[in-house]
């Protein structure tokens, strides 16, 4: 039986979120901030998997199994969509990518 | 011994996600990633998920990642990180700090987080591979298979996306990105 409780898990999971948010927030590199949203994405994850165990029921692993499905395609098109930037503009830094703001 | 296992993969996750946010080479940022995601994986078994854990490895430190340093190699990028930006670094971290601070006084304040205490459960069939698979399977089932749909979309928008078309005779033009 575990022995930490589901406080323990919702603040690791506090504390990887708001990880990721500076890095979102701080960071400039396309790449490293699709990372960070990453890290967001295993934040809710692991909280879902934590409320799962603690309310005894299996919704939540189904609920991660799909938000896994959702991180993985949209890892693979915006990957595709920052290779592509990267053709056209040579750079992955954010501040330079400004083609869409008038 | 579980809270020392929890303690020690809290540990590793939350330290890998910080070097993920400060170090400088997104290579490395991608390693401490596989890292953390090993360490977030540790604490899924804790919480007897051993399918969503497994899984967590597969596609998450397996394929993301793979993705994720190919596109590094490709992109080559070893120039270094300019920081010129509108949105200054203070205003950033006290968005950040403050969503924190707020995450982390409802998780002290909220009474069922504070005394939950695990409900009895089966913890030879809990989080199963067969136990999320008939899951999966029965109540949604098309959830399930919309994700199948999904991923098939995600596929394609990748190849057009990232394809370089050359101008040939058949070539109508098309998504040149």
């Amino acid at each position: 039986m575990l022995n930490v409780g589901l406080n323990h898990f919702l603040f690791l999971a506090a504390a990887l979120f708001s990880i990721g948010v500076i890095g979102v927030l701080t960071r400039r590199n396309a790449l490293v901030i699709f990372m960070c949203i990453e890290l967001m994405l295993n934040a809710a994850n692991l909280a879902f998997i934590a409320f799962s165990y603690y309310l005894n029921d299996v919704t939540g692993q189904g609920f991660v199994f799909m938000s896994m499905v959702v991180a993985a395609s949209e890892v693979a098109v915006g990957l595709a969509i920052i290779l592509s930037l990267f053709r056209n503009k040579e750079t992955v830094n954010v501040d330079d990518i400004r083609i869409m703001k008038w | 011994m579980s809270a020392l296992a929890f303690y020690v993969a809290a540990g590793i996750a939350v330290f890998a996600a910080l070097m993920v946010v400060l170090h400088k080479s997104p290579a490395i940022s991608a390693v401490y990633l596989v890292l953390c995601f090993f360490a977030v994986a540790a604490n899924y078994v804790l919480l007897h998920a051993h399918f969503i854990a497994a899984i967590q490895i597969l596609v998450y430190a397996g394929a993301i990642m793979v993705l994720f340093i190919m596109v590094i190699m490709l992109l080559n990028l070893d120039q270094e990180e300019r920081q010129r930006r509108k949105f200054g670094l203070v205003t950033a971290l006290s968005i950040a700090a403050g969503l924190s601070v707020a995450l982390f006084l409802v998780l002290f304040t909220w009474e069922p987080a504070t005394q939950a205490v695990a409900k009895q459960m089966d913890p030879l069939t809990f989080g199963t591979t067969e136990t999320v698979g008939k899951f999966l399977f029965t109540d949604y089932l098309l959830p399930f298979e919309i994700a199948s749909v999904l991923l098939l979309a995600a596929i394609l928008g990748a190849i057009v996306l990232s394809r370089r078309s050359e101008p040939g005779p058949g070539d109508k033009g098309g998504f040149d990105a």
